[in-house]
């Protein structure tokens, strides 16, 4: 009689334990949406962000405290500690309702398909700002079927080819004066490799994994990189083409004569740029941002390596049959406005604040008092200035007359030089399987898998199969 | 019959009561986006709403792709490789653990086996690439065999390697966890089968083959269920390990499934694929224990 007792006296806890949270989950709804009304009624600008803003959850709040303070609106910032793609898709088909998110241009494409995007293109044509502080190619990059669906996150700078100036001296080679075609570097590539004695050594690398920017070199044939639209409006890839083919078999005989990092096949960005840094130097030639130029020189400094013991400079890399050069220019990366956005006139303000002298200060060096300290014309970085490199979401700001508060790091002016000879690759949804099935074919034609005129009759088959060109 | 099952209930209602919450939990967190999932993948499915029902055509896409049909091979001959190598290998790490006597080492070692388990495989991933990359330790050890004319191999680029180190790898991250498990099963064996068998003469290996691998195979059979229950689902190894030049010979499904609807937003397609490798489980999974005869482990 006890036990029944008790056992009664078990489950009604447990039944009102129950009822209690699904109560308290009920609640905790209401409250949200009382919170939510509020904040829209006192203009909140609700934005998703993937590189934008505080390097930490403190530097953040400071971050979204001065973005705040200079749009006079509420901003608040998600940023997931990684997976963003994951979580941005699972947010937006959650409900979860943003005035910006970031996107790729890639993702920015996909999004309009899915009419998810919100078309602000008459707002953007009545922002002064909009409109004037920004290159017009920049809108015309991102404008798809006659509209635009974001605004700009940073300025989208080019890649180039970086050069190890200290190796290339020890091999006795001036790199202003080397020679912009595949005979002229296969030369200089193999006196670099003579004039070292690693046997791990490699003068030249490159990620064909992902077919990391390989402009530069496909330039000798004239090729565009990515996806190109022809005049009756299919696609098709240049590297697939047969035109191709001449600097498909310069890599084969670069990685046959032991001058390409066989690594190549299989590397990320990250373990090139570990190579061509200054405590490793396993390689001499890549092809990287702009940034990443001033990077290796700056983190060599901080290192206390002077730059007579390591230096990287840059160069356009091979020239075009018409004597022109090819650099690839980075996709967009954006903040894009979702249709259901419920403040899109903030967001505008937001995008609008980021395409001025303030807003690129604030996007680059950082927050005033935090990441540097003085009066206009004699600031200085502060330690955790100094630490997060002037990059809090856009080292290169939109704005078109943007003037750094700090000069670039050593190597970076002369990259920035090249950036008339960069050009955006076309918008695809798909970029991923493109760079997969070129790098896929690439590396089969360099290590002699296939010729190379099956190398890429396979991969525009692959190309066209999967959807990516129409022939 | 009725009346039955009502007295039934009511005689039992107080525990019928206690499952409510776990019932609640599985409702709302399992079968929910389960079924959702599903009526999903007969969707055009769009982010912010608006999504429209296009009946198979999802499935009919899934179908005629063959990127998807390679994909389900990879899956299975990597999954089953993988759950063979590593079956063996946890059973032959059992079994040697249990013939140490000293405890501390007996520890040691069973730590040892069991640490790759515990880490991601972001780190495992990583570490076998650096492992067997031109610069790594496999191909220094065959530069020492050959001398210095040797030219690296490039593993992880290397079509005909790519599905032996997936299933190498996968199974060396596992085999503690298996031998864990199998342990655990050994120690529960009477010890005086093993007395009978020493004073009947029967050597360590007869003992092995006769008393501890036998009285060990209802685990064997919950491990293999299990294990084949998640013969499709290997997405993290794949993700981390994978590169272009053998994409082909290892891209599985939830690979392609995450490139689909997380890369993609087509979410759609992406949850009839995820559909179709839920059935297919169920399928191994039902034909695995017929073969077995799982059932049997109850009597």
């Amino acid at each position: 009689m006890k036990r029944k007792q008790m056992m009664k006296v078990i489950s009604t806890v447990l039944s009102a334990t129950v009822a209690l949270s699904l109560a308290g989950c009920g609640g905790g709804e209401t409250e949200q949406k009382a919170d939510g009304g509020s904040q829209e009624n006192s203009g909140t600008v609700k934005i998703m962000a993937s590189v934008t803003g505080g390097k930490d959850d403190e530097e953040m709040k400071l971050f979204e405290d001065a973005l705040s303070e200079a749009v006079g609106l509420d901003v608040e910032i998600e940023k997931p500690a990684s997976d963003y793609d994951q979580v941005l898709m699972q947010k937006l088909s959650g409900g979860e309702k943003y005035d910006l998110i970031y996107v790729s241009a890639s993702q920015y494409k996909s999004l309009i398909e899915q009419d998810a995007l919100m078309d602000i293109t008459d707002r953007v044509k009545e922002s002064e700002i909009l409109s004037n502080n920004i290159d017009a190619q920049e809108w015309e990059d991102i404008t798809i079927d006659g509209k635009v669906f974001a605004g700009f996150n940073k300025k989208e700078v080019h890649r180039v080819v970086a050069l190890n100036n200290t190796l290339l001296k020890k091999a006795g080679i001036d790199y202003k004066s080397i020679e912009p075609t595949m005979d002229g570097y296969y030369e200089v590539f193999k006196k670099l490799k003579e004039s070292n004695p690693d046997p791990d050594f490699y003068p030249f690398d490159t990620v064909l994994s992902e077919t990391w920017d390989l402009q530069p070199w496909f330039a000798a044939a004239g090729l565009k990189e990515g996806v190109v639209t022809d005049e009756n409006g299919e696609k098709y890839a240049p590297f697939a083409e047969d035109e191709a083919a001449v600097v498909w078999e310069w890599f084969k005989k670069l990685y046959d004569e032991g001058l390409m990092d066989p690594a190549a096949f299989v590397d990320k960005t990250k373990d090139m740029r570990d190579k061509m840094g200054a405590s490793s130097q396993k390689t001499a030639v890549t092809a990287d941002w702009v940034a990443w130029v001033g990077l290796h020189n700056s983190n060599a400094e901080a290192a206390g390596i002077p730059a007579e013991e390591y230096e990287i400079v840059s160069l356009p890399g091979l020239q075009t049959p018409d004597g022109d050069y090819m650099l690839g220019k980075g996709s967009a990366s954006l903040f894009a406005v979702p249709a259901n956005a419920e403040n899109p006139d903030g967001a505008i303000k937001v995008l609008e604040y980021f395409a001025t002298q303030e807003g690129g200060n604030l996007l680059s060096a950082g927050m005033e008092g935090h990441d540097y300290t003085g009066e206009e014309g004699s600031y200085e970085l502060t330690e955790t200035g100094k630490q997060h490199g002037q990059d809090h979401g856009a080292p290169f700001p939109i704005y078109k007359d943007y003037e750094p508060l700090f000069p670039y790091a050593r190597g970076v002016e002369e990259a920035l030089s090249y950036g008339e000879y960069a050009t955006i690759n076309e918008i695809i949804p798909n970029e991923t399987d493109y760079k997969e099935i070129v790098g896929k074919w690439g590396i089969k034609i360099i290590k002699g898998e296939v010729s190379t005129s099956e190398g890429l009759e396979g991969m525009r088959q692959e190309l066209v199969e999967r959807g990516v060109t129409d022939r | 019959m009725n009346g039955k099952l009502w007295q039934k209930v009511k005689r039992y209602r107080q525990i019928y009561i206690l499952m409510i919450p776990v019932l609640i939990y599985f409702l709302v967190f399992s079968y929910y986006p389960l079924i959702l999932g599903i009526v999903k993948s007969f969707q055009e499915v769009k982010l912010l709403g608006g999504s429209q029902f296009v009946g198979l055509a999802n499935y009919m896409e899934i179908f005629q792709d063959s990127q998807y049909s390679q994909a389900f091979v990879n899956s299975l001959i990597v999954g089953c490789g993988t759950f063979v190598l590593q079956f063996v290998w946890g059973l032959l790490i059992a079994v040697l653990l249990n013939e140490i006597r000293t405890k501390v080492l007996k520890s040691f070692f069973q730590t040892v086996t069991y640490i790759p388990y515990l880490l991601s495989w972001s780190v495992v991933g990583g570490l076998w690439i650096t492992i067997l990359s031109p610069t790594g330790m496999v191909n220094g050890f065959l530069e020492l065999l050959q001398g210095m004319d040797y030219s690296p191999i490039v593993f992880m680029s290397e079509e005909s390697f790519a599905r032996m180190i997936m299933i190498f790898t996968g199974a060396w991250k596992g085999a503690g966890y298996f031998a864990a498990l199998f342990m655990a099963a050994i120690v529960g064996i009477d010890g005086s089968l093993y007395e009978s068998a020493r004073m009947d003469g029967a050597t360590r290996i007869q003992q092995i083959f006769r008393i501890t691998l036998p009285m060990i195979k209802p685990t064997m059979k919950v491990v293999t269920v299990l294990s084949v229950m998640g013969v499709l689902r290997n997405f993290d190894q794949i993700f981390v390990m994978m590169n272009a030049a053998i994409s082909d010979k290892v891209k599985n499904l939830l690979v392609l499934i995450y490139e689909e609807g997380i890369i993609q937003f087509n979410v759609g397609t992406a949850t009839a694929a995820a559909t179709i490798v839920l059935i297919a489980t169920l399928i191994i999974t039902t034909i695995v224990k017929k073969l077995l005869r799982y059932e049997d482990i109850y009597d």
